[in-house]
């Protein structure tokens, strides 16, 4: 029974995407502005006192991220149009009529106007915006320098409404269109692209540019391009682990990463020539590429761009990870094992206890945060993080390649911000459980499990915008 | 052989707190329950379902929570129970309604991978297995197994929420564990 129990738990699947509260959230007070009766009836069909005002009130007032919103449903006759407008200060998500989505980055700027047959006229002032639309009437996205229309699809729009300077948060599209005020990617469906330039079809996994005085661009693919990082599309389409819950907030900025350990130095002298440098230098375990030992000259070239691998173990967001087949790999003594089960928990908890600080310290309300697992942690302390100093993940990755390169010792407990201690630790993940294990099985020992697979189960690697291309520095 | 997983349940104070509608306390609930939700969802619709499909079902779940928190009676149930209720209704209509099974073929491994989470390749290929057999559940006894199995919820709360008999519950689970039984014991074959 137990056996036939264990193999149903092997079937593990995802938790909420990065943001879903929020969304929900926001979805709640859209739709309270909509039908402001709504609560109105419940209160009535419970008998209990009229409170409108004050549900008005907290249903505003969780609508974070929307600096300002309006949608105006105008009956006239039979015909419902709305209209809205709206500012996003985080990422928000959009209902547009029945049929279309929008996610809007920090920054954007949106108007709408949704007819009572389903025509939608978008009008995209600025910021990024991914649109996932149903197929039907036409839906018309405008923006200051070219208008996208639309059937059934999926893509996504980045307006720059000035002459751009590089960027300082770069996703590969980003990057892909440095020099364009508009840069849209297709991911399904078909668009067309109209300027006073020209015209161009897309097709799916194209991403085309517009510029000053040009007709439409085709880029690149969208693999070659992004490398799938949209962190909006993220958040509606796709993959996510509890792993991921992190590494969305680090994608945000184009990044996947990882830190070995200060022993790392030892392997200065690894021999590594021109060509191992330059396809080991973002390896997180490619054939002859290592993970826990790099060569100098990896950990040079990192440093040189701010960047790092590392992995984390699953004890980082599961209180008690399956670490048989790693055991068996290794050939650990049941006493060991024991051991290796005993450090995963104490890790689990350490962790949470270190995240659970770091949320305070950045504001975080201490009753909420003792409601939420590590992973749940993870992201509310990367949003806050992420509020307080936007640049605290580069400048941590900055401060850990440095250290790793042998550039600069590590840093003192109260050199790191809250946000760069909290990257800091996140990087540093696989190297802290080594050393707690090396606590109970020795250093050897728990080197050896370490390595046993190139590193914990999960892996990545984290670069940043200066070494993007020819794109300067933001 | 249940496999209720440890999950955190709102205390009495916050419970009170998201129903005056304070907003820590409400978003503190989303979060509480949100990956159970999500869990619940993903595979009662597994292989038929969107991510954007799921995102709305889960919304909706929670937008329901909220419209009927003062009904909640906590000496009645669990407030993760009636979370659960409210998503597995919403499931089990979805699918009725929408997302029909439109032929026998079996699902496409990457569709359940991508909401599988990342294993070893060898826990993985049992995952997907079961994923796969669960899938072919009829709708009524997938919502059993896996309100049983991967919530640990009695026979008592399932039949209300599917507003079944507890024998109906306990037949169906039978039947659903006498498929998925296979399945495991050709994988332990396999691997000894």
């Amino acid at each position: 029974m137990t056996s036939e129990h264990d193999a149903y738990a092997v079937w593990q699947v995802e938790g909420a995407p990065p943001g879903f509260a929020d969304r929900t959230l926001q979805t709640i007070a859209q739709r309270q502005a909509r039908t402001p009766a709504a609560s109105d009836r419940f209160t009535r069909t419970t008998g209990r006192p009229h409170r409108r005002p004050r549900s008005t009130v907290w249903l505003w007032s969780v609508a974070i991220g929307v600096a300002a919103a309006l949608v105006i449903v105008a009956l006239a006759g039979r015909v419902t149009v709305q209209t809205g407008e709206l500012v996003a200060s985080a990422r928000t998500t959009v209902e547009l009529g029945e049929r279309a989505i929008a996610v809007l980055e920090a920054g954007t700027e949106l108007e709408w106007r949704i007819e009572g047959d389903g025509t939608a006229r978008v009008r995209q002032a600025s910021g990024r915006t991914f649109y996932r639309v149903e197929p039907g009437r036409p839906f018309e996205v405008s923006t200051p320098h070219a208008k996208i229309s639309v059937l059934g699809t999926s893509f996504e729009v980045e307006v720059d409404p000035m002459d751009r300077k590089a960027k300082s948060v770069a996703t590969a599209a980003a990057a892909a269109g440095v020099g364009a005020l508009l840069v849209v990617t297709l991911y399904e469906g078909r668009v067309v692209i109209a300027s006073d330039h020209g015209d161009m079809e897309l097709s799916p996994g194209e991403v085309a540019e517009v510029r000053g005085g040009r007709p439409p661009e085709r880029r690149s693919r969208v693999d070659e391009a992004s490398d799938h990082e949209t962190p909006a599309r993220n958040e509606l389409d796709a993959l996510r682990s509890d792993l991921r819950a992190a590494r969305a907030e680090l994608a945000r900025a184009k990044s996947q990463a990882h830190a070995p350990a200060e022993a790392r130095s030892e392997t200065a002298d690894s021999p590594a020539g021109h060509d191992d440098v330059e396809r080991c230098w973002a390896g997180v375990g490619q054939d002859g590429c290592s993970l826990l030992e790099p060569s100098q000259a990896v950990l040079d070239r990192r440093a040189d761009c701010g960047a790092v691998a590392y992995d984390q173990p699953d004890a980082l967001y599961e209180p008690n990870p399956d670490l048989s087949d790693l055991a068996e790999l290794t050939g650990l003594s049941p006493t060991e094992r024991q051991q290796l089960q005993e450090t995963s928990q104490e890790f689990h908890n350490d962790t949470h206890a270190r995240l659970l600080d770091l949320y305070a310290k950045l504001g975080g309300e201490l009753k909420v945060g003792q409601e939420l697992s590590n992973r749940g942690l993870t992201a509310e302390v990367g949003r806050l993080a992420e509020g307080r100093d936007p640049n605290a993940r580069l400048s941590a990755q900055d401060i850990l390649s440095a250290t790793l390169a042998g550039r600069r010792p590590p840093p003192t407990g109260d050199e790191l911000s809250p946000g760069q201690q909290h990257w800091y630790d996140l990087l540093t993940a696989g190297d802290r459980f080594e050393r707690a294990l090396a606590e109970r099985l020795g250093a050897a020992r728990a080197f050896e499990v370490h390595t046993a697979k190139n590193g914990w189960a999960s892996k990545g690697f984290t670069g940043s915008p200066r070494c993007l291309g020819d794109q300067e520095d933001g | 052989m249940t496999a209720a997983r440890p999950g955190c349940e709102l205390d009495a104070k916050m419970l009170a707190d998201a129903r005056r509608r304070d907003p820590a306390a409400c978003r503190a609930l989303v979060l509480c329950y949100q990956d159970r939700v999500f869990g619940l969802l993903r595979r009662l619709t597994i292989g038929r379902a969107a991510d954007a499909i799921l995102e709305d079902l889960a919304q909706e779940t929670f937008v329901r929570t909220f419209e009927h928190l003062d009904r909640f009676d906590p000496k009645c149930a669990r407030l993760s129970t009636w979370i659960l209720t409210i998503a597995t209704r919403l499931a089990i209509d979805e699918l009725r309604r929408n997302l029909r099974r439109p032929d026998a073929l079996p699902l496409d491994d990457e569709a359940i991978a991508a909401t599988t989470i990342e294993q070893t390749l060898e826990h993985r290929g049992l995952a997907i297995r079961i994923a796969n057999a669960v899938a072919d559940l009829p709708d009524g006894q997938r919502a059993v197994f896996v309100l049983r199995v991967y919530h640990g919820l009695e026979y008592a709360e399932i039949a209300e929420i599917l507003d079944i008999d507890e024998s109906t519950v306990g037949s169906r689970l039978s039947r659903a564990r006498s498929l998925l039984c296979r399945i495991v014991e050709v994988d332990h074959d396999i691997r000894a």
